[in-house]
């Protein structure tokens, strides 16, 4: 099978992000309620959310040859949580036992709502030593395409598939002609405008998936003019988010699950911030009048600086939106567009005023909230910078029950809707394309169930209907 | 051979025709071919209607949208000429212009990337974010609209159609707008096209590449750069609208729409077999209906013929009976009246019939009683006188004298045994015969020497003319054989006494396989008028003083009763000939 991908941003070396899904496998999944299930776990145990107990199936092989014993996995373990310590989680990772050749115990220094949602990413490629025992392995990897085959020593069996080719495309209208020609049998992510055209084809299925990521354009409020909450807030009433969508994703826009505009870095299903705020208004007076109060005695526009991940046609096209609706409450945005690399160090250092991007929220709760914005005194530059919303994130975090995750939550929502650390914009749109005669049982699930699916079930070649 | 079908068709059809069929096909053959007639000629206006209905609508919505399409393009060249009037306005040019150019495609979506040029091909301003070059050199100009310049449509990197549109700007520093035009959006336009089943709209360029296709499946086709170039209503000279067949066979109806201003073309085409779709269900269902009135029709009237006609057949079979003979019948008198008519006359006239065979066979029997009893009283009239005289003259005369009388009574009560012997043999004529070998000439033989002294007494020469070698047997009964030989003889005998004549008697083999023998009896007695010959055989008919006249009826019954035939001819004053042929061996079953 060939995958048709846009050319993604490469926040991982190489394209490891894309291949992951399918060379690793992960201990837990999470659903698109953030509700965590068996995969690599088969189960675990916990009394306290600080003492973490793993069972792990026999006999599973990595695809060096070697088998995965919990002792690799424990050194993996503690290596992730070494290379990853903008994570509070494995900051907090005491120790890890292996009492048994199936069992895992996991000690953390407190209790904490996000230890399943941690372990629903790891074990990773990115990781050394790789631990990789995937349904698929990376056997080639170029600039513009990654071949996997499959893995026949797959712990649950082997996939259906006998390999999986990904084809790098400049963009996504480039993805989708390829698709069109057949070049592809699969396609992820194709343009907004031809969404419709491609449900209307009856030699075509699309599979519309839950989000899981959305577009935000982050605040840098340590920058002296976005240190005032006026100013932010004014951001946000000055973004007409329906307009955006409708604009930018047109035929997605008709899809409710992208109209769901929200206010804090929760995905869309995330059972514990249900209904805790209405989402920001389009506004442009009240912004102006915010802006005005805020800015008093500066007659001048204000100017903002954006940096923005580059090569990523919709990234610039809400960029230049973001452009066009700012300048109506006399913001200037000056669009600067960055190799990821460039990006990620920037955002990361802190070093920005705005950064407009898509993020990765999963289905969980606070990991990365937590990550992004709970405010760092060694780094003054990361965080809200809200103490308000710092408490709202450790009451999150540190969450021991699943009453007090949902008010956490809710409190997390409402601080960031009283002094907001980015503009939320809108999910982004998980669609993928496949040709009729590749049958794919689909259900909403996370690209990791995606990977399992094509793996144990799904994408079985079937002839034409 | 489709002519001996054809024959052999209308042999059975005329052999078996009855009334029932003939009534029912005239009833079915008026009603069912008018409908036919005017089905067909329905059928035809409707087919005819669909292909003109059909290319009227698709000259409507192809010029419509053509309209819409071109209106599309030129509406993008005058936003785009605006664009560059505003431009032109500003001096001098700088790098704030991207964010514009941005703004502007924001406004209007149809532009995917916008570039200022300045002198040398040098990127002034750019629409994209990443990656603008320092020189962009516009395609080749195509055709103009206005102001506006529009190259030839290209593949970008996509290996998608895109075409640009040119526009000079004047201001101190000269450039020129270049803005791609997003051509997916007319696909999406033809995409969106409300067309029936089958039907297709393809939007091509100046050199015939399809730009668009409303049928999804086909876009890969169209991203590959679908040529049709040779398509019939493409080729330079070509009208509006056209039939053509593909290499598949399939023949299609295509109506072709230019955009106005523009040179690019829409086409609509539809296979002709979809428009002639209601026509063909028409026709089926003409064909249907047509079908089912034809049997349901002829059904009625077959069964309706057959209660009309089943007493005329019940009459006939009765007719046959009363032929062969059946006299218990009484057809049934059906309700409508004038079969019953004619079944109580039929009834009548069996009952007549049968009132009548009784009164004739009642008469019959009367007559032959009256023929025996005048025979009779003819015949023993004269013996029992002779017998009473003599009996009286006994009385009178001596002894000596009664042996006269005595021999007179013997000889009357001899007539008088004699005819009671000939009664018995007719009576006995209808006894079964047996079967076993005769010789001829051995009966002929016997037959003279036994008949010769009568024949010497009467004066007639009696010859069995027998000479030459004797005959093979035959198979016959012997009795029956003799007692025909010797009737007709005796007849000929008796007929010949008044001329002293001959009767001759000879057999011989006759037949074309020597089958038969056949005997003849001869004499040259006075002969028979035709009168006479007529009624020669009849019972109870003689020309003679003595007899009942039974003798050749007897001859006659035994010889058909043989298998025999027996003819006579003669002639007034010569004589009179029988043949009798018998056939040598009795057909099986006789």
């Amino acid at each position: 099978m060939a995958i048709g991908n846009p050319a993604a941003p490469k926040i991982l070396p190489e394209h490891a992000s894309l291949s992951m899904p399918f060379t690793d496998w992960a201990f837990v999944r999470l659903d698109e309620n953030g509700q965590p299930h068996p995969k690599l776990a088969l189960a675990w145990q916990t009394t306290d959310r600080r003492t973490w107990t793993l069972t792990l199936p026999p006999n599973i092989h990595t695809h060096d040859g070697q088998l995965l014993t919990t002792e690799r996995l424990r050194a993996s373990l503690l290596e992730h949580a070494r290379r990853n310590t903008q994570f509070q989680i494995w900051r907090e990772l005491q120790s890890i036992q292996a009492p048994t050749p199936t069992t895992l115990v996991l000690q953390f220094a407190q209790p904490s709502s996000v230890v399943l949602e941690a372990l629903s990413r790891v074990p990773q490629q990115m990781e050394a030593p790789a631990l990789s025992a995937g349904p698929f392995r990376l056997v080639n990897e170029t600039a513009t395409r990654l071949d996997l085959a499959a893995f026949r020593d797959f712990w649950k069996g082997p996939p259906r598939l006998a390999g999986i080719r990904y084809d790098l495309y400049p963009s996504a209208r480039a993805a989708w002609a390829a698709f069109l020609r057949h070049d592809a049998d699969y396609l992820v992510d194709p343009p907004p405008d031809v969404l419709t055209s491609l449900a209307q084809d009856p030699g075509i299925h699309v599979h519309h998936f839950n989000p899981w990521q959305f577009y935000l354009l982050n605040f840098q409020v340590a920058h002296p003019a976005l240190a005032d909450v006026r100013v932010r807030q004014a951001l946000n009433l000055a973004i007409d988010r329906k307009a955006l969508v409708q604009r930018l994703f047109a035929d997605y826009a008709q899809q409710p699950e992208y109209t769901r505009l929200t206010t804090a870095p929760f995905a869309p299903g995330y059972w514990a911030a249900q209904d805790a705020a209405p989402a920001w208004p389009y506004d442009p007076a009240a912004a102006r009048a915010l802006l005005a109060t805020a800015r008093k005695g500066h007659h001048e526009p204000l100017e903002l600086h954006c940096i923005v991940v580059g090569q990523v046609q919709v990234l610039s096209d809400i960029g230049a939106a973001l452009e066009a609706q700012l300048e109506r409450v006399h913001v200037r945005l000056r669009l600067e567009a960055l190799p990821v690399a460039e990006y990620m160090q920037r955002v990361f250092s802190g070093d920005f005023e705005l950064a407009l991007s898509p993020m990765t929220m999963g289905y969980g709760g606070a990991l990365w909230p937590y990550a992004v914005w709970r405010s760092r005194d060694d780094h003054p530059l990361l965080g809200s910078g809200y103490t308000a919303t710092d408490a709202a994130l450790d009451a999150l975090y540190y969450a021991t029950t699943p009453e007090a995750e949902r008010q956490a939550a809710q409190e997390v929502v409402k601080t960031m809707r009283r002094n907001p650390p980015a503009a939320f914009l809108m999910p982004k749109p998980m669609v993928t394309a496949s040709h009729a005669e590749w049958l794919i049982e689909t259900s909403p699930v996370s690209t990791h169930d995606f990977a399992d699916q094509w793996a144990l079930k799904g994408f079985t070649p079937c002839a034409a209907p | 051979m489709r002519r001996a079908l054809i024959r052999t068709l209308a042999r059975t059809w005329r052999a078996r025709r009855s009334l029932t069929v003939q009534f029912a096909g005239a009833i079915v053959g008026l009603a069912f071919l008018p409908m036919a007639v005017f089905g067909w000629v329905a059928l035809q206006s409707i087919a005819h209607a669909s292909r003109e209905t059909a290319a009227q609508a698709y000259v409507t919505i192809a010029t419509a949208t053509a309209t819409s399409l071109a209106t599309y393009v030129e509406e993008a060249a005058r936003n785009l000429v605006v664009l560059a009037d505003g431009l032109s306005a500003e001096s001098p040019i700088d790098h704030a212009l991207d964010a514009r150019l941005r703004h502007f495609i924001i406004d209007y979506p149809p532009f995917r990337r916008i570039t200022l040029l300045g002198p040398e091909h040098r990127v002034l301003a750019t629409s994209e974010l990443v990656g603008p070059p320092a020189t962009l050199t516009p395609r080749p100009a195509a055709w103009r609209l206005g102001n506006v310049t529009l190259t030839s449509v290209a593949s970008d990197d996509a290996l998608l159609p895109t075409v640009e549109l040119i526009v000079p700007i004047t201001s101190d520093t000269p450039a020129t707008v270049i803005a791609d035009l997003n051509l997916e959006h007319l696909w999406r336009t033809v995409h969106t096209l409300d067309l029936p089943s089958e039907a297709q709209a393809i939007l091509v360029d100046e050199s015939g590449r399809a730009l668009a296709h409303s049928n999804p499946a086909h876009e890969a086709e169209v991203a590959r750069g679908l040529d049709l170039h040779a398509h019939p209503l493409l080729r330079p000279g070509a009208g509006r609208a056209t039939t053509y067949t593909t290499d598949d066979g399939t023949e299609w109806l295509a109506i072709a729409a230019p955009l106005p201003r523009l040179h690019w073309t829409l086409l609509i085409e539809q296979p002709t077999r979809a428009i002639d779709r209601p026509a063909v269900i028409a026709r089926q269902q003409l064909t249907f209906v047509l079908i089912v009135t034809l049997a349901v029709t002829a059904l009625v009237l077959v069964l309706v013929g057959r209660t009309l006609t089943a007493p005329l057949q019940t009459l006939t079979q009765a007719t046959h009976a009363l032929a062969q003979g059946e006299r218990a019948i009484a057809v049934p008198v059906p309700a409508h009246r004038e079969l019953a008519n004619l079944a109580r006359a039929f009834n009548n006239l069996v009952d007549r019939l049968v009132t009548l065979e009784a009164t004739v066979r009642r008469q019959e029997r009367e007559a032959v009683i009256g023929q025996v009893s005048a025979g009779l009283l003819h015949d023993l009239a004269h013996p029992i006188r002779n017998i009473v005289n003599n009996a009286r003259l006994l009385m009178k005369l001596p002894a000596a004298a009664c042996r006269d009388c005595l021999q007179i009574i013997e000889r009357e009560y001899a007539t008088i045994d004699e005819l009671f012997d000939n009664l018995k043999e007719f009576a006995r004529a209808a006894t079964p015969l047996r079967s076993q070998p005769v010789l001829p000439h051995h009966v002929l033989h016997d037959l003279a020497r036994r008949l010769q002294h009568d024949a010497e007494a009467r004066g007639v020469t009696l010859r069995a003319a027998v000479d030459g070698a004797p005959l093979a047997p035959i198979m016959s009964d012997p009795a029956a054989l003799r007692r025909i030989l010797r009737n007709i003889t005796v007849n000929a005998i008796e007929a010949s006494q008044a001329t002293q004549g001959t009767v001759t008697l000879t057999a011989e083999d006759t037949g074309e396989s020597r089958e038969l023998v056949t005997f003849t009896v001869s004499d040259t007695g006075p002969g028979l008028s035709a009168d006479q010959l007529d009624k020669l055989f009849d019972a109870f008919r003689s020309t003679k003083r003595k007899g009942l006249g039974l003798g050749l009826a007897t001859a006659k019954r035994l010889v058909e009763q043989i298998g025999g035939t027996l003819t006579v001819s003669s002639t007034v004053g010569e004589g009179t000939r029988c043949v009798i042929a018998v056939p040598r061996f009795k057909a099986a079953g006789s």
